[in-house]
């Protein structure tokens, strides 16, 4: 965030708030949702009515009037409806998911001081006046559309008659410190209604000559006049309520002063829990863990520390490395303990990036209600395993693929209620996005029970874009491969839902960056199952070192299952056949086939085979194979680093890393390994033979 | 008649601890060298048409030189004050610092 301390310490807690905001909306969405079903839930209406409160709350201490402004109409609304003067319908909750939109919209927009189109500005009336409509007629005593805040929605079980209230708040010393500006909440509280007879207890503000100018000594008393309650009032100071002293005095009794400050600490207003919390975040001291036990961080400072982490791994390698040859037993345990240390720091280190799925999923609610109302489409959304976590990188870039491939599910896949009573199936058809951990990856997958893929429409298109020669038949499971060749569609008519040009190639290839992959089952009548599986993190894995000859390979220690000892010849027995030239062959383990891979054929390495030699077993998801290799190295913490674009064409591979030596080791993409494994990738492996150059650490 | 001194445009919680040495130097000019006669001297003049921004903590501090300048029986004569230094100075009740404002910047 590119905001200069020139802007002020308001423009610098901006993020945090709109990071925050950005939560509440969220919330604010998932609860209408949540509504639709149960729409007399009183948790859920209070919970809602909070959101948009507080929203409306930290955009009023922001001095954002925009979002304030509109975020107060959507709480009268939502007060009625709180307070059961209204039901929520189908519509209203439409008009309402709209609206938090346009919260978002204007909170997204919060750091730019730009003007508003007229066209954004009109646009926003209309729901405005929806939105009052909705709410029904509005109390007599607020004025114009523009009549701010003044008629706070809790005040409804008050009416709205205008009170005077005698307010004397003392600031604490830390309040500038803390980001705040008594200032800006005298501001804010005259949204309220209107201030009068503010006095300043000047002579509190000591002598020039002793004056911490960065400390705080104001105290103010002054009347307002507002039909808001004593709750609304509080709010406002709910930023500073750690920091202040804050008397409020009821209409109709004499007003009192705060009295001193160590006498008045005391006496400080208890209605709510304080907002520690809060005061914490946007006083931007991240220190301090808050009541939840969460600190938010900068993500660029995060991964400033996973970089340096990487570094410290190859750093400690190349020491214990050192410590081996030096043959030194003392250096050698110090060293052990280095590296059992750095182990530690790279675990919790990872987990800090961890997030749950949840978040993402929760997301598609709004996307599968509006689509399939859209569509004319009845679908129940089920969420599985939404706390399985897994890094933050990773789940940002997973949820545009997510996206399209529910999309598709919906357009695609159910179908309308008439055709599934037809089909004998419910009206009501069902999508599931369910997440687990399957060794050492995230398995996500998205079900549904519509009708399935036709395997003769996607031959026929197929054919038909030359994907496969016309009249061939591959087997059925590579036909559903074919959705995700570049240029297949089966889209029939393009509708506004997909066939925006984002294809399932599209998805495959994003997901294959992420050194992921995606498999599609499909029962025709009964549904499909898309399965993506995903490495829990980018950066740094827990690795199984092999050599063979010179070269070095790292497999991801999750998917090792066993190693077995091999001796040559056995599997290379008599006439070489043309699966044993591209490196494949099999060999028999306790009663069943392994395929195996022998890397030295694969990749062309000139090296004699060794007399001993190991196969590793590894699994890629339900499928076992081996990979013959000279020499197992053991455990190896495995900084990824990307491949360079030369070898990025390389079959089986996902990644390098540097070993403590220096040298390079090419790190195994296990599910494109186990097809060249199996023979399923016979096209691609026949160019991509070339031995993996030996490389020295380039910097 | 022209100020002694001048506050710069922003006031603010960022600016105010190098503000704060000067107005101690400003407090601790020989008021002979106010405008207007010894005794009946006008007072500390402090051109404040430059503030653009101003939050609580200049008002503050504002508060606090005028305290000052009282004690030399001397006050603080804000001159041609700006919109927004007026506008914070009434907001927060601290209007007896823009009472003796010279609006003008003319003098008496």
């Amino acid at each position: 965030m590119n905001v200069t301390h020139d802007d002020g310490i308001a423009a610098e807690l901006l993020p945090v708030f709109i990071a925050e905001a950005e939560e509440q909306i969220a919330a604010l969405e998932q609860l209408l949702l949540q509504l639709e079903d149960t729409p007399d839930d009183r948790d859920l209406l209070d919970a809602l009515f909070r959101c948009a409160h507080t929203i409306k709350g930290s955009a009023g201490v922001f001095g954002l009037s925009r979002v304030v402004d509109f975020t107060h109409h959507v709480e009268t609304l939502l007060a009625r409806l709180r307070e059961g003067q209204m039901v929520l319908t189908p519509k209203l909750s439409t008009l309402l998911l709209q609206s938090n939109d346009e919260i978002k919209l204007l909170v997204s927009s919060a750091q730019k001081a730009q003007a508003e189109s007229d066209e954004v500005v009109s646009a926003r009336e209309m729901l405005v006046q929806r939105l009052r409509a909705a709410a029904g007629e509005l109390p007599a005593t607020m004025a114009g559309p523009m009549a701010p805040a003044s008629a706070d929605a809790s005040s409804t079980e008050t009416g709205t008659a205008i009170r005077r209230w005698h307010l004397s708040v003392q600031f604490g010393a830390d309040t500038f410190r803390h980001g705040m500006d008594p200032l800006n909440i005298l501001k804010y509280l005259g949204t309220l209604g209107c201030i009068a007879d503010v006095t300043c207890d000047t002579l509190a503000v000591p002598e020039l000559e002793s004056l911490d100018p960065e400390s705080c000594h104001l105290a103010f008393e002054f009347n307002l006049d507002t039909a808001s309650t004593r709750d609304a009032i509080e709010q406002v100071f709910s930023f500073v309520r750690e920091d202040c002293v804050l008397l409020l005095t009821e209409p109709g009794t004499p007003p009192s002063r705060v009295r001193s400050r160590d006498e008045s600490l005391q006496t400080r207003v208890s209605a709510g829990p304080p907002a520690t919390d809060r005061r914490q975040r946007a006083g931007g001291t991240a220190t301090a863990p808050d009541e939840n036990g969460f600190i938010r961080v900068q993500a660029n400072r995060l991964d400033e520390v996973i970089d340096l982490l990487g570094e410290l791994v190859i750093a400690g390698a190349g020491a214990s490395l050192l410590a081996r040859q030096s043959r030194q037993r003392g250096q050698i345990e110090a060293n052990q303990r280095i590296t059992r240390l750095i182990e530690g720091i790279r675990n919790s280190t990872l987990k800090l990036r961890m997030v749950p799925i949840g978040e993402t999923f929760a997301r598609f609610r709004r996307v599968v209600r509006d689509t399939a109302s859209e569509l004319g489409k009845d679908v129940l959304l089920e969420i599985v395993g939404g706390d399985t976590e897994l890094d933050k990188a990773v789940v940002e870039r997973i949820a545009d693929p997510l996206m399209h491939l529910v999309r598709n599910a919906l357009d695609h896949g159910l179908e309308t209620p008439d055709q599934r009573l037809a089909a004998g199936k419910p009206a009501q058809g069902r999508l599931t996005l369910a997440a687990c951990h399957e060794s050492g990856n995230i398995l996500i997958r998205i079900s549904d029970d519509g009708r399935g893929i036709q395997r003769d429409k996607v031959l026929q298109r197929a054919w038909e874009r030359g994907l496969v020669e016309p009249g061939v038949e591959p087997p059925d499971a590579d036909i559903l491969k074919l959705i995700f060749e570049a240029g297949f569609s089966t889209a029939e008519a393009v509708t506004n839902l997909s066939g925006r040009g984002v294809g399932m190639d599209v998805v495959r290839r994003n997901i294959e960056a992420l050194r992921g992959s995606v498999v599609l089952t499909s029962k025709p009548g009964q549904g499909s199952i898309i399965e993506i599986r995903l490495p829990l993190t980018l950066a740094i894995i827990d690795g199984f070192l092999l050599g063979v000859g010179a070269s070095k390979f790292i497999l991801p220690l999750d998917a090792v299952v066993e190693v077995i000892a091999s001796h040559t010849g056995a599997a290379t027995a008599g006439a070489p056949t043309t699966s044993e030239h591209q490196g494949r062959s099999c060999v028999e383990l306790r009663g069943q086939i392994l395929p195996v891979v022998n890397l030295r054929t694969l990749y062309g390495l000139d090296s004699l085979q060794p007399e001993r030699s190991s196969i590793v077993v590894v699994r890629s998801g339900s499928r076992r194979y081996g990979v013959l290799v000279d020499v197992l190295l053991g455990q190896h913490q495995t900084v990824i680093k990307p491949l360079g674009l030369m070898l990025r064409s390389l079959r089986g591979i996902s990644g390098s890393s540097i070993l403590g030596t220096g040298e390079v080791a090419l790190i195994f993409d296990v599910g494109s390994l186990g097809e060249l494994a199996s023979g399923g990738a016979k096209r691609a492996n026949a160019t991509h033979t070339a031995a993996p150059p030996r490389m020295a650490r380039s910097e | 008649m022209q100020a002694n001194f001048s506050l710069p445009s922003e006031l603010t919680i960022y600016t105010i601890s190098e503000l704060h040495p000067q107005c101690l130097a400003w407090a601790a000019t020989d008021s002979d060298a106010d405008e207007g006669e010894p005794g009946t001297a006008d007072g500390l003049r402090i051109d404040a048409q430059a503030v653009q921004e101003v939050d609580a903590a200049g008002v503050q501090l504002l508060l606090s030189l005028s305290n000052a300048l009282d004690r030399q029986q001397r006050p603080l004569r804000l001159v041609r004050p700006s919109a927004p230094l007026l506008a914070a100075c009434m907001a927060l009740g601290a209007s007896g610092l823009v009472a003796h404002a010279d609006l003008s910047g003319e003098g008496q």
